[in-house]
């Protein structure tokens, strides 16, 4: 995504008291085995249709009773820790075998003008959530409540169909996402215009490239205005000047709108987000208002791991970083490398790269002599004190990357990738990749 | 639109607890999709025969191929089938026209739905919409098979009674059937692959086992299966429209109608709580 375009969206909305989602202690079940799940399935479809069943081992919940008389309850409560785990441990007996929770115990509020954060590794019930938001599938406890048109920017295209073309698609898509024939011919033109489609709108749909039907499906979509809008990682497709489009487009809505907003990529979220939610294993692991928090604690959930590539002929036998993995933007970086380099190797260059939290490399650091010519390593054990200069990668997780070439062959020794991974703190939220002044001379009359 | 009518609430609660609330949203559903039913409906039909070379002839060649087999082993002598009235071809062609419209409405709900899986899993919109699309594409194929069963008419010099006049009451109960049938078939085809596989077989068989290509029987398990087989009425009611003659099964007719109404009923319940346990299941 492309933070730079991205403000904080609380500035521009108008944050009011009306809730327009409110999901209280809500928890699913899920099956790992397909022929159990699917067993399952016909037992509560049947246990659904008999009137004289017990329902009491579904975990029936009446907590949000009091809402649907109306009165509005009270902020949300979250049970401390102990608690919560008390009431995990008391809940796993109604699993059946095989069973286990996709999410548990899940509970919050947004408010109009509100962007929630959901982040969380694979598996960790962010999509599961959202379909229950969506009113796909049921809660298995606990209770949700949407108010307003909810618009969902997930199955992009959904409908399609690859024989008939663009615009009799667009009025397929339209109708299934609740627009009426009246609306959709109003909005038609600007459809078309926004996706950029051009002449092959009267083409069938099977001949679009993927960007296009992306581009198409988004359009479509982001036409309607809903009080409450899902964004699920839609943003990851489609070319670099759509993406920034559409998601001027999501910014405009979700200053009208409840948004909640699933994302791997921690610096939409930190810009993008007024409040954040972390889930692990289906739990509810942090919900914070400041997403720093919440994104620090799903840095350090990640295992680090280390990947290497090359001939091997360089070995790395250690690496420190001073400051113990947190460094302060802005400060000066000091690497110590020791290593050695096979005989059969003539001369090796040694590059460093800084990588961010995806393990693309950041900034790019040939490691030179204090004449400024590159260092060439002859075999034998070497140990290097090497000063990165200023830290000014904006906060947030990143790792280190070594690489060993020989100098006339280009051949690779070694590439390590995720070495002595690092923290970089500061005071504020910056937008961008890298964070340094620019200095000015001004000349004024 | 109105807030009220806009706040949606999801519990574990069944459904069936609050049955009037529930008749009343299945209720709100159909209209509010009633345009992407038609929308729908147009998409299948535009998409459907465009990527072929026989087109609509698709729709009527499975009745035929099965009429020509019972024609050719009747011409053979190899079954002695007595008719009165009509040529045999005329008769069989008619019964396998008219089973065929009972066979669509049956597979149609679970083919739908299947359909439009990839949809369903992933958005939320009338769900209804698409067992109604699909229900419109059922009779516009019947109606092409109606045009099929007029050249059938004039080609053999088939007499027109007045009970011609009650056929689109009779097509309406072989659409009603299975149509109800079908909806009872969705939930466990959608779970089991077992339903599908399942379908074209057991259909096979009941045509045989309901009087289409023979006049119903008055003795022994056929006998017995004109009267219990609840397709029987059905269409020996249409056929007997169409051929012009006193509508002999009248009754079974009317309470086979009536049950199929009924049974669409508590399908369609069904259908919407079974909804969000099969999307569960069904991935996306």
């Amino acid at each position: 995504m492309h933070p730079e375009l991205v403000t904080r969206n609380s500035s521009l909305s108008t944050q009011s008291d009306e809730v327009l989602v409110r999901v209280e202690g809500v928890s699913k079940k899920f099956c790992r085995s397909l022929k159990k799940s699917l067993w399952y399935g016909v037992c509560d479809i049947a246990g659904e249709l008999n009137p004289f069943a017990k329902h009491g081992e579904r975990g029936m919940d009446h907590r949000g009773g009091s809402a649907e008389s109306g009165s509005i309850s009270p902020a949300t409560i979250y049970p401390p820790p102990a608690t919560h785990a008390a009431i995990a441990e008391a809940r796993d007996k109604d699993l059946r075998d095989g069973e286990f929770y996709a999410v548990r115990d899940v509970s919050f509020e947004l408010r109009r003008g509100e962007c929630l954060g959901l982040i969380g590794h694979n598996g960790a019930g962010k999509t599961t959530l959202l379909k229950i938001l969506n009113g796909l599938i049921k809660p298995d406890r606990g209770r949700i409540e949407m108010n307003g048109r909810v618009g969902a920017l997930i199955a992009l295209g959904a409908g399609f169909n690859p024989i008939l073309t663009g615009r009799e698609n667009i009025y397929i898509n339209g109708s299934v996402l609740g627009l009426s024939k009246k609306e959709i011919d109003e909005k038609i033109d600007e459809i078309i215009e926004f996706a950029e489609i051009g002449d092959f709108i009267d083409m069938p749909v099977q001949n679009y490239s993927s960007g296009m039907s992306v581009r198409l499906g988004c359009s479509i979509a982001s036409s309607l205005s809903p009080d409450v809008l899902i964004l699920d990682e839609v943003l990851a497709v489609g070319d670099t000047s759509f993406v920034i489009k559409c998601l001027n487009r999501v910014r405009t809505l979700s200053a009208r709108a409840a948004v909640i907003l699933v994302s791997h990529n921690m610096q939409s979220v930190s810009s993008f987000c007024t409040r954040v939610i972390l889930m692990d294993h289906g739990c509810v692991m942090i919900d914070a208002p400041n997403s720093s928090e919440a994104i620090d604690r799903y840095f350090e959930m990640v295992p680090h791991t280390t990947h290497e590539t090359g001939s091997r002929e360089a070995v790395i036998e250690s690496i420190l970083l001073e400051g113990g993995g947190r460094l302060s933007h802005g400060s000066t970086g000091r690497l110590e490398l020791k290593f050695s380099i096979s005989s059969s190797v003539e001369a090796a260059l040694i590059t460093i790269y800084i990588a961010d939290e995806t393990m693309m490399p950041l900034v790019c650091m040939p490691v030179k002599n204090e004449h400024g010519d590159f260092l060439r390593c002859k075999p034998g054990t070497h140990k290097l004190f090497i000063s990165l200069g200023s830290i000014d990668v904006v906060p947030g997780k990143y790792s280190l990357i070594v690489s060993f070439i020989e100098e006339s062959s280009k051949r690779v020794l070694l590439r390590s990738q995720g070495l002595t991974e690092f923290r970089v703190f500061s005071e504020k939220v910056h937008s961008g990749k890298i964070m340094r002044p620019a200095t000015a001379r001004m000349e004024s009359r | 639109m109105n807030r009220q009518e806009m706040r949606r609430i999801y519990t574990p609660e069944p459904l069936l607890r609050h049955p009037v609330a529930m008749m009343r949203e299945i209720a709100d559903d159909m209209w509010a999709g009633r345009e992407l039913a038609w929308r729908l409906f147009l998409r299948d039909l535009r998409a459907g025969y465009r990527q072929t070379l026989l087109g609509y002839v698709w729709a009527f060649l499975p009745p035929l191929v099965a009429a020509a087999t019972f024609i050719f082993l009747q011409s053979q002598g190899i079954t002695r089938i007595e008719v009165v009235g009509i040529s045999y071809a005329a008769f069989a062609l008619m019964g396998t026209l008219l089973w065929q419209i009972f066979v669509d409405a049956l597979t149609s709900p679970s083919a739908s739905f299947g359909a439009a899986k990839a949809m369903l899993v992933k958005i939320t919109f009338p769900r209804e919409a698409v067992l109604v699309g699909g229900l419109y594409m059922v009779i516009f194929n019947a109606l092409i098979r109606m045009v099929l069963i007029a050249a059938v008419m004039i080609l053999w010099n088939i007499p027109v009674g007045p009970t011609l006049a009650f056929l689109p009451v009779a097509l309406f109960g072989l659409l009603a059937a299975g149509f109800a049938l079908g909806l009872f078939i969705t939930p466990i085809s959608a779970l089991y692959g077992d339903a599908a596989r399942a379908i074209p077989i057991v259909a096979g068989f009941w045509m045989l086992l309901t009087p289409v290509v023979y006049p119903p029987q008055m003795s022994g398990i056929a006998g017995w299966l004109a009267t219990w087989n609840p397709v029987s009425p059905l269409i020996v009611t249409a056929r007997e429209c169409l051929t012009g003659q006193t509508l002999t099964m009248l009754g079974p007719f009317f309470v086979v109608a009536a049950a199929s109404l009924l049974l669409i009923l508590v399908g369609l319940i069904g259908f919407r709580i079974a909804m969000p346990h099969l999307i569960e299941r069904m991935g996306g």
